[in-house]
Parts: structure tokens; sequence; C-alpha cells
């Protein structure tokens, strides 16, 4: 199990969950932010700092955010488990079916 | 040692760690950390807080050994400040000091018949369990059939699934040897988890919550009047989608008929404990009915629990040591933003991050950040002291009062010896029960006491 990013975290990325996690395994996108499953321990640090309610554990997805999951999964498929965001410190390429959507404009923008 | 900073740590639990490890990531920083603990282990409640059935949380370890194990980080285990070593020893002696002494003393029902036998704190209860050093809990009434949980958050659902868990999955964990062998005989029939106030002010999380719906063999029993909410709550329920999980895992287990199983895990709300029964330990409990509408206050009906052994898990608070200024209100050490307000010479020295500094409040990785923004205060205020060039090493003062220091090598064969003895049962690791066997197994030779 682990916990999964939705669509409120696009072109918002407010990052407070990535001080928060114990393994640093939040890492950045352009617009997104995404879980590494992997480095993930379940601890739920992530889900109750989020600011814009982006983030819940994989046993409370509904079966059609279930590709929420699939997503965050690939979006690694190409760096693996780097071992931590700031070691890695490179931004992660967004996943495709992110990097298409129209940009949001944020609140007060 | 030509560091720019030279920093102490107390206390070598999350909170310390991530402060050791936010201050020397960045070398070009050239920060020197030295990392002390009471024990002669690392990790704190990583250790001996988290339940050994939470295995991937335990896997934290890992991340955390490496902080220790940087060249600019010196562990040193075993020593108690205000003991071994003073206050003004270490302000003498490094541009600042981070307290991350945690909350280590459990709160207080100050109800009749609390220190009744049957009657103990979850904090005692957890270190039991989890192999604290010394620690001892009369455990004769824990076998009782019948036991109360006092409190509504993660350590009371703790405290409760070690009651009722599946002797075979305890089996497969780190839990004490000495746990194991109670656990494995005596489960409690009926285990009632009460809450003071509402489910909806509940401080559970839910993956907590509903993870005890995979205990084999026990029924979960909730009232469906005991989830009724005043409209002040539905609307803080409504806003957070963490209690809305709550109440969703609490009624279904409401609707759910019991399966006539051999164990039941009861959850009660709006309950306040008034006092402990019995003469020789505990035999009842009675409860005060608060009123839904304000859970503040009581309704003045009361009910009796027959229960044998009553675990009170309603938080933690620090105590004052060392001459540091101490907030008795709070149980946490006098700070503003984590700068502790000092009276010590008026220099701005000292610091303090994690429980110690807000409260037994947050999971884990609260306190990766609580702890990060502590360092950063530190990286960005603390100048270096004036120091006497012929001022002793703390490991050379520390040696010349015959203080065993465990150093981060004598922890990796206390480390090494723990899971050499799980290894042989298939367990993770078996803890060291005492200071004793941990100094034997890094083979510091027993000295005589005089020094």
């Amino acid at each position: 199990m682990t916990y999964v990013i939705n669509d409120a975290c696009i072109d918002v990325m407010e990052k407070k969950c990535v001080r928060e996690c114990p393994v640093d395994c939040i890492y950045l996108g352009e617009r997104s932010a995404y879980i590494q499953s992997d480095e993930c321990i379940d601890c739920g640090a992530c889900a109750v700092v989020c600011p814009v309610k982006a983030i819940s554990y994989e046993g409370d997805l509904k079966p059609e955010e279930r590709d929420l999951l699939t997503r965050q999964r690939e979006v690694f498929s190409v760096v693996g488990a780097p071992g931590g965001a700031r070691a890695f410190g490179a931004v992660l390429a967004d996943h495709p079916t992110i990097a298409m959507m129209p940009r949001k404009s944020k609140a007060g923008d | 040692m030509d560091a720019r900073l030279r920093v102490v740590i107390v206390g070598a639990g999350p909170a310390g760690l991530y402060a050791a490890d936010a201050l020397t990531f960045d070398v070009a920083k050239s920060v020197q950390v030295d990392l002390l603990d009471r024990l002669p282990t690392p990790f704190g409640l990583l250790r001996h807080g988290v339940a050994p059935d939470h295995l991937k949380i335990k896997s934290l370890e890992k991340v955390l050994q490496r902080i220790i194990d940087r060249p600019a980080v010196r562990f040193m285990g075993n020593i108690t400040v205000g003991k071994d070593v003073e206050r003004s020893e270490l302000l003498d002696r490094y541009d600042a000091v981070i307290y991350a002494t945690g909350a280590p003393v459990d709160r207080r029902l100050n109800i009749g018949g609390e220190n009744l036998p049957g009657s103990v704190s979850a904090s005692d209860f957890v270190a039991w369990y989890n192999a604290y050093p010394e620690c001892s809990i009369d455990i004769g009434p824990l076998s009782a059939s019948r036991v109360a949980v006092l409190g509504a958050g993660n350590v009371a659902l703790d405290v409760a699934r070690m009651l009722l868990i599946s002797r075979d999955k305890l089996k497969s964990t780190d839990v004490a040897e000495r746990a194991l062998r109670h656990l494995r005989i005596h489960k409690p029939d009926d285990v009632y988890v009460i809450g003071r106030r509402s489910a909806a002010q509940a401080k559970f999380t839910p993956k907590e919550l509903r993870e005890l719906g995979d205990l084999e063999d026990v029924d979960i029993i909730v009232s469906p009047e005991d989830l009724l909410l005043s409209d002040t709550d539905s609307n803080t329920v409504a806003q957070q989608p963490q209690l809305a999980l709550n109440m969703q895992v609490l009624h279904d287990w409401a609707s759910t008929p019991p399966k006539n199983k051999a164990h039941r895990l009861h959850f009660r709300f709006l309950l306040q404990p008034e006092r402990i029964e019995g003469e020789a330990c505990v035999r009842s409990l009675r409860l005060q009915t608060m009123d839904p509408r304000d859970t503040s206050l009581r309704t003045g009906r009361q009910i009796d629990l027959d229960v044998g052994a009553v675990i009170r898990a309603i938080g933690f608070t620090g105590q004052p040591f060392a001459g540091i200024p101490h907030d008795a209100v709070s149980g946490t050490i006098r700070n503003v933003n984590g700068r502790v307000l000092s009276d010590y010479d008026g220099v701005d020295q000292e610091f303090v991050t994690g429980w110690a500094r807000r409260g037994s409040t947050g999971v884990i990785g609260s306190n990766r950040a609580d702890a990060t923004e502590v360092a950063e205060l530190v990286l960005s205020s603390a100048k270096p002291i004036r120091r006497d060039p012929h001022q002793s090493d703390l490991l050379d003062l520390l040696g010349k009062r015959g203080v065993t220091v465990v150093t981060a090598e004598r922890w990796s064969l206390i480390d090494l010896e723990e899971r050499k003895r799980g290894t042989e049962q298939g367990r993770p690791r078996i803890k060291l029960e005492s200071t004793r066997e941990m100094l034997d197994a890094c083979r510091v030779p027993s000295r005589t006491e005089a020094h």
C-alpha cells in the first residue's frame, strides 16, 4: 500500500508534504508532486498536512480513482527508486496525462 | 574538526535525527553534530514507541541509520544530560544545543483508584512490549478478561491492537520476549476503547483505525447512538477528510452485526472516567456520560464498566531536567518557534524540536518538518562561541568521568547481536532488554563502581 496524490496538486504544488515525508519519497515534477510507492512507508504524514487535500491512502481510493495509482507508478518507470528526492535533486518528468492537461491558474493569479 | 559550527543534539529519536540530517546534509555548510541519547540505542520512539507489527514504519530505521553513519555525525548513547554531563558543559563546548528529548511521561487521569494494581499507563505498557530497557510493569492484572483503554488516539489503538493481535502475527515481529511470552497465553475477551469526547473529536488516523478490522477472531462493536454528532462536530467532519474517513469506518462497524467471535473490541465515546473502583486491584471503572451537543458538559448519568485492568493512553508530557526552562502547562521546553527562552547568561544558543517543542502530537513525519525548521534557525542564527582552546572534547570529559559511551560502532554491535538472535527465531530482531546486556554485546567490560 502507499499514498496517492490526485489532480488537486496539479499546478498548485504547495509542497508541504515534501518537508514532512520521513523518507523523502515525494518527488516534484514541473506541474505535480508524485509519491515513490516503493519508498513510501505508509505513515500518512503527507495526507494530514496537505492544504489542498490532494493526498489519500491507497486503501481509501474509490474504484474510479485507481488509475491515479497506476499513473503515479508509471512516473517512476525511468528513474526507479532513487532513494530520496533531495539526493535525486532533479525535476521529474510529469506523467504524459498530466503534462497534456490544460494549465490551471492559481487562485489570485 | 574545523567545522564552522559545532552542534550537540540531546535525544537521538526521529526529531533529533532529522535535525542532524538537516544540519549535515549539505557538507558545504560545515556543521559537526554530536548526537546524545540517554539510552545506549538510537531511534527513540521508532524503536520503543511504534508498535512491533507496524513493520513498514519500523523500516524507517534504515533511513535514520544512514544519518548516524555520516562522517559529520557522532552518536553517543548511554549519556544522561543533568547526570553524566551538565547543561553548562554542553553550552561551553558547542555553538548550539538542540533538545529533542520528547515527552517521556504519561499524562495522568487524576482520579481515584488510579494507583491500584491493574491501572497502568500506556507508556509503561508500550515500554513493556517494545523492550524498553529496565522497564518493570506488574503484568498480572493485564491478563484480565476485560480491559479498558482510555483515550482516543493512535496510542490507544496500538494498545488495543496489541492486546488482541493474533499470536502468530506477533511471532514474526520484534516484540519484546517478555511480552511475547505473556501475550501468547493471555488475550482478553473484551477490550473497550473509551473516548472522553465525541467520535468526531477522536485523534485516530483512519488507516490505524481501519486496521483493527483485520484482527482475527475479533468482533468490533460500535453503537450507532455513540456516533451521533452535534452540528459543530458535523461541520468539522465535513471540512476534514481524515475525520470523515474515521466516521465512515465507525459507521461501517456500527452497521455490521457481530459474528459471535471469541473476542470483542468495543468503541465507546462521550464517557469521562470518574473513578477506578477496587480494593486490592481494579474491579470496575465508573464513567460519566457527556452531552453530545456540548461534549464538555456532563449529563449527570453514570455507568459502571466491569474491567480488571485500565490502561490510560491520554497523551504524554515532558518533565523538567538539567535546569532547562520548562513550561509546566504544555509539558514542553519553554520556547518560541523552537528557540528556547533561555535564562542562561542571555546567550541565544539553545533550541528545541519534536515533542519537547510542540507537545505529543503528530506522526513521525511531523518531526522532519519541525526539525528541518529548527535546523534552519540554527544555521541562520547560531554563531560560533568563543571556545576555550584547552576545553576538552566531550568524549574525553565523559571518559575521565568513567561514563561508558555507546558510540556508533558499539551500537552497530548491539544491532548485530539483536539481529543475530532474531534470525535464529525467524524474527527481524530480538531486542536486548537491559543496559547491561547491551554493554556486554558491545564488549564493554563490567567496570568497578569506584571511579
